[in-house]
């Protein structure tokens, strides 16, 4: 003790400052350390939130270019599909129509046939029908020029033959 | 069944045959044709009943039409020619019709035999016609 006075050490002066140290303590403690901490936990807290909400952020981001790669997927499926079914129709109704085309221009041709036909009939008709008045105009103006008795005698003869075939 | 026009001319035919013709006959056959209505094939019973009488004597009956006036040498060359093909004697009777040009038709019983220039040329307009 007595070297403790002798080194000058004041025993009241340290316990004082003891005290005043506690009470610095205790001050820095409660108005300094613990919202300094509080604080620091509040910025950990929102960086920890912040990296999670990032992260989510990501993991949608991902979520959501894979729903959007999935759906560009199924639209461009869709749309393949839907392409193919349009060939398909396209293709089938091309058909149709080539065969329906088809069937327009054979009965077309086979009406334009049939109407040649019967206007080529008509005319040899026509024409056989002029031929035949001239001819047998012709035949009556030498017959009646022509006729002679020995004629009359060969169609008499022909009838009365011809009486044996009836009677 | 219906009894034919030749049916009844054959009895007509034989009717006649053994008994004269008599307004009553006439009657009763007309009567008898009127039952079945058949009066109207009068004219043709009468002919072919004549036509029956004249073949059972050996002879047919030809109506000839003629396009030019024909001579007693004609009507007996043709006599000839229908004797010759019918071995029957024909009893001629002649027409003159100018339209036939040529030739000549001849009925005999319900036929009518065209050998007529008008008659040919008819038929040569049909074929072209056909």
């Amino acid at each position: 003790m007595e070297l403790i006075e002798k080194l000058g050490i004041d025993w009241k002066l340290i316990i004082a400052q003891i005290i005043n140290f506690g009470i610095v303590l205790f001050l820095l403690y409660k108005f300094a350390y613990k919202p300094v901490l509080s604080a620091l936990d509040k910025r950990k807290n929102m960086i920890e939130k912040g990296v999670n909400d990032a992260k989510k952020s990501e993991e949608l981001l991902a979520e959501i270019e894979n729903m959007k790669e999935r759906a560009l997927n199924s639209v461009k499926e869709k749309t393949a599909e839907m392409m193919a079914e349009a060939a398909k129709e396209a293709s089938s109704m091309k058909q149709e129509m080539l065969a329906e085309a088809h069937n327009e221009a054979k009965k077309a041709i086979d009406k334009a046939k049939t109407e040649m036909e019967a206007q080529k009939q008509s005319m040899l008709k026509e024409a056989k029908s002029d031929i035949g008045r001239m001819i047998v105009a012709a035949t009556t103006k030498i017959l009646e020029r022509e006729f002679s008795e020995s004629d009359q005698k060969r169609l008499m003869e022909d009838a009365a033959k011809e009486i044996a075939n009836v009677i | 069944m219906k009894t034919t026009p030749r049916n009844y001319a054959k009895a007509l035919a034989a009717l006649l045959k053994t008994q004269p013709v008599t307004a009553e006959l006439v009657q009763n056959f007309v009567k008898i044709l009127r039952k079945s209505h058949q009066e109207k094939m009068l004219n043709r019973i009468v002919n072919i009943a004549e036509q029956i009488l004249i073949e059972e004597n050996g002879e047919i009956k030809v109506d000839v039409i003629s396009a030019s006036e024909m001579t007693e040498k004609n009507i007996a060359d043709l006599g000839k020619m229908i004797e010759s093909a019918t071995n029957l004697k024909p009893l001629i009777s002649y027409k003159v019709d100018k339209g036939l040009k040529g030739g000549v038709k001849l009925r005999v019983k319900d036929y009518m035999i065209d050998a007529s220039v008008s008659g040919k040329i008819e038929m040569m307009k049909r074929s072209f016609e056909s």
